[in-house]
């Protein structure tokens, strides 16, 4: 999570970067790497994915930069970049492979909690730590990419409702239904496994 | 029942405690004889606590040392490729727009003066030094021109007075070529 202390820096860093000093980048780099590689992960569910997905981000954003205005802040910013990108993956992914093709509208919740239940029931490896991760990770990977992007943002990189309708470029309530819904599918999915637990 | 729509949607706040008090009250006591949106609110609580459990990707010092290089690296491959700062800012700034919007006027006015330069005799507002110029330019062609028109004149009366001398010499020889 970013304190106030971190926004004023990177607005200091994407000035310095403005005015010529290119190795302010690499401070916004250091600055928000590791938690932007989080949320890529937790939006492709692919780590390998997510590397790449992340160097073309600051790519983009390194290239982009001088013409960055400030309206919004450089992580709103960055993190849109970071979500065209992956939306770009996920649609390759799906042409090429065709997997992960659950359609989780609002009456397929109950047939992909089967389906996910099915495929990865295993009480005796629950308590392992590593797959209780998983099934959460592949939860969250089994949401629509609306309803990943506002729950990874919102829940698991704790911006506020507001920024995340400026990230996806929707209004606050549409945000709201969006992360309402991701809950409770993902609490649907895991509520077997929580039981067993 | 009816009213379920109307709670759903306020059930995360409740959940998350961020309801205000008269509201989570009628949500409360709505949830008492509810048992469809009491199914929910459990799929949501399971929903935020399976949620802060999540820990994300995480990576060692290695892999982010790599990751640092290989990022440097495209970073400077990509910006040698690029065109240097002044040839972009003249491709890519939009000029081409307003220079094409301004194209035909041009051509326009380039018409309309050509047409009305010797009705306006815009030499007129040439200064002085540059019509005394024009005049001596105009004056030497002319003089030029007039000595080329009586070199070929002369040239053609050569030519006249060779042909009648040879057909005189040989009157056959002329008819030959016609």
């Amino acid at each position: 999570m970013m304190s106030l202390i971190d926004v004023e820096r990177s607005r200091e860093c994407v000035r310095r970067f403005q005015g010529g000093e290119k190795a302010a980048f690499d401070e916004l780099v250091q600055m928000y790497k590791r938690q932007a590689y989080g949320f890529v992960c937790s939006l492709i569910g692919n780590a390998e994915d997510a590397a790449d997905i992340l160097q073309e981000g600051f790519l983009r954003a390194y290239e982009g930069l001088a013409r960055f205005r400030g309206e919004a802040g450089f992580k709103t910013w960055f993190y849109r970049i970071l979500i065209n990108l992956s939306r770009d993956t996920l649609r390759r992914r799906v042409r090429s492979r065709r997997i992960f093709s659950y359609s989780l509208d609002e009456e397929d919740d109950d047939r992909a909690v089967r389906e996910v239940a099915d495929a990865t029931l295993r009480p005796d490896r629950l308590a392992q730590e590593e797959e209780w991760q998983n099934i959460l990770r592949q939860a969250v990977a089994g949401l629509p990419d609306r309803q990943r992007e506002a729950f990874s943002l919102h829940r698991l990189q704790g911006l506020k409702i507001e920024e995340v309708a400026r990230v996806l470029g929707c209004g606050p309530a549409t945000v709201k239904v969006h992360i309402f819904r991701a809950v409770r599918h993902i609490g649907r999915i895991i509520g077997p496994y929580m039981r067993e637990c | 029942m009816g009213m379920c729509y109307f709670f759903r949607k306020k059930l995360l706040d409740f959940a998350e405690g961020r309801l205000p008090e008269r509201e989570a009250q009628r949500l409360a006591s709505h949830l008492d004889g509810c048992p469809v949106c009491r199914r929910e609110l459990g799929d949501i609580r399971r929903g935020l606590e399976a949620s802060g459990l999540y820990r994300p990707h995480e990576e060692g010092e290695v892999f982010w040392k790599k990751f640092d290089a290989d990022l440097w690296s495209k970073i400077y491959e990509r910006s040698a490729h690029r065109l240097p700062g002044a040839a972009r800012r003249f491709i890519l700034t939009p000029l081409w727009k307003p220079a094409l919007a301004v194209l035909p006027l041009l051509v326009i006015l380039f018409a309309v003066v050509m047409r009305t330069a010797p009705v306006l005799q815009l030499s007129r507002w040439m200064p002085e030094s540059y019509q005394e110029a024009a005049v001596v330019r105009d004056a030497a062609w002319l003089v030029e021109e007039a000595f080329d028109e009586q070199a070929l004149a002369a040239a053609d009366e050569d030519i006249t007075t060779e042909i009648e001398t040879l057909y005189l010499l040989d009157p056959s020889a002329i008819q030959g070529i016609g």
